[in-house]
């Protein structure tokens, strides 16, 4: 029986994982990085901008859609995204906010598209609707708008609320 | 901590347009900057409605759009781009236009050459509220302009480029022919058209007007806009000078006499449905070059033609050029 070919990636906090390589090939960043690699070895490639916790995720996602292939997510968003996406990937997303902006981050780094899609647009889900006010309050961001620039761009935006 | 522009980019375009535009640009400077350069919009408009990869430019096969292998492109112009609302409305003049408004009507018309540009649209675009009739319309006139300045030698890029907006309107005051010009980033505009109910989109353009007429205390009627590219020779690109002078050279510039590629108001085209499954809808803006005023004189022209074909998820444009004898 032929032993099925890992690849080591460490994380920026050094943890290390060991994942079979053709589930992490989902990454642009790895498939780049093994090809121009020594086939023959076990390659440990460095993650130095992804800690642990979301690079486990990651992992995790590429374990399950490398072979269940993620449903192209509609753009833009009429519902909720629990309405347009598979149960594992809802149950996937069952994470706290600062996980998923980690993931959405390391999922840009390590080029896996179906999966920065799946985050981007659970983040737009929640935010799809909200006040900027909410929005801020959401995620922490301060208001760098002063009243007279805030109140300048709402006038500006007139024409668009009529529209 | 928060995802980057890039990032904020492919969040935006799961958003509507209208969410994206009324609210998102509120929360931080940041924000309004991934949300309203060139770039978050047409990705949005992109995403939305066309796929812009599958779209051959059949006047110009050789050279690809910029939006063609769209991540890498789009991110190269971040630079060129500013926040959208503060480089909008530049006013640039209004004036009195001297030309003979009168549209020539020719007989013993001759078509010549026809080119086709085929805009395939995503699967969903026509799907949904969203698209009732009155907004496919609107997004049938959209790719008409789209397709007029595409097709220019001159054509703009639609990532980084601004275009002329021109309100031609009558003056009822002195009863003369008046234009009004501003610059407007490519994308405001088609965003402007795409987003609107129906002819809503032109009270919409007519808003940005506003100010300086009021300034002018004009009363008008019988607006029609045109469009064109703004074109920015090497001479202008290359030389580095400072910001009060680029905003003269731009102003002097935009002040000239510039024939827009593209004339269009509400009244010019009709819609038509043909059968169950498709749709047509046909635009009468003509473009004469030369046009010769003088009884007996042969002119040129070309017509745009487009039709819409639910089935196969295709807008059709048809550039027609033509002779006639007048």
């Amino acid at each position: 029986m032929s032993e099925t070919k890992q690849v080591e990636l460490t994380s920026k906090d050094k943890v290390s994982f060991k994942v079979d390589r053709d589930v992490i090939l989902m990454s642009g960043l790895v498939k780049d990085m093994l090809e121009e690699g020594d086939e023959d070895e076990t390659p440990i490639i460095p993650i130095p901008n992804v800690d642990s916790k979301p690079l486990q995720k990651v992992i995790e996602y590429c374990q399950y859609h490398h072979k269940e292939p993620a449903q192209e997510i509609e753009k833009p968003l009429k519902g909720k995204i629990e309405d347009v996406i598979c149960d594992w990937d809802k149950k996937f997303l069952e994470i706290d906010q600062s996980l998923l902006i980690e993931l959405i981050m390391a999922a840009n780094y390590l080029n896996i598209k179906d999966l920065l899609d799946l985050t981007c647009a659970k983040v737009a889900s929640m935010i799809k609707g909200k006040s900027p006010e909410q929005i801020r309050e959401m995620f922490g961001i301060e208001n760098d708008f002063t009243p007279e620039e805030e109140a300048k761009i709402r006038e500006e935006n007139k024409w668009c609320e009529e529209a | 901590m928060f995802p980057c522009r890039d990032e904020l980019s492919v969040i935006f375009s799961f958003l509507p347009l209208e969410d994206l535009v009324n609210s998102k640009m509120l929360v931080c400077k940041y924000w309004r900057e991934a949300a309203f350069g060139n770039l978050g919009l047409w990705t949005a408009l992109l995403n939305t409605h066309f796929r812009w990869e599958d779209f051959v430019n059949p006047m110009f096969p050789e050279i690809e759009i910029e939006l063609q292998n769209s991540d890498e492109g789009l991110s190269d112009h971040y630079d060129y781009l500013e926040y959208l609302f503060s480089i909008i409305p530049k006013f640039i003049s209004v004036e009195e236009r001297n030309e003979d408004v009168t549209i020539v009507q020719g007989d013993s018309l001759s078509l010549e050459q026809v080119f086709t540009f085929s805009f395939p649209l995503l699967k969903n675009t026509l799907v949904g509220e969203f698209f009732e009739i009155r907004r496919r319309e609107n997004l049938m006139k959209l790719v008409v302009i789209m397709t007029s300045l595409i097709s220019d030698e001159y054509r703009p890029n639609p990532v980084t480029d601004q275009v002329i907006l021109h309100q031609c309107f009558w003056d009822d005051n002195s009863d003369i022919v008046k234009e009004a010009k501003i610059l407007i980033p490519f994308s405001l505009f088609c965003f402007i058209i795409l987003i609107s109910e129906g002819d809503e989109w032109f009270s919409c353009l007519d808003l940005l007007f506003f100010k300086k007429r009021l300034n002018c205390n004009v009363k008008y009627s019988k607006i029609v806009y045109g469009v064109s590219p703004y074109i920015i020779t090497s001479d202008d690109d290359s030389e580095e000078e400072e910001e009060e002078t680029s905003t003269d050279k731009l102003e002097q510039y935009l002040s000239q006499q510039i024939t827009p590629f593209c004339y269009f108001s509400n009244l010019d085209g009709h819609y038509t449905s043909q059968s169950s499954t498709s749709s047509s809808w046909e635009d009468y803006d003509k473009q004469m070059f030369p046009i010769f005023f003088n009884a007996g004189a042969p002119y040129s022209f070309y017509e745009m033609r487009v039709t819409l074909n639910e089935k196969e998820n295709l807008i059709i444009v048809e550039k027609v050029y033509g002779s006639g004898y007048y």
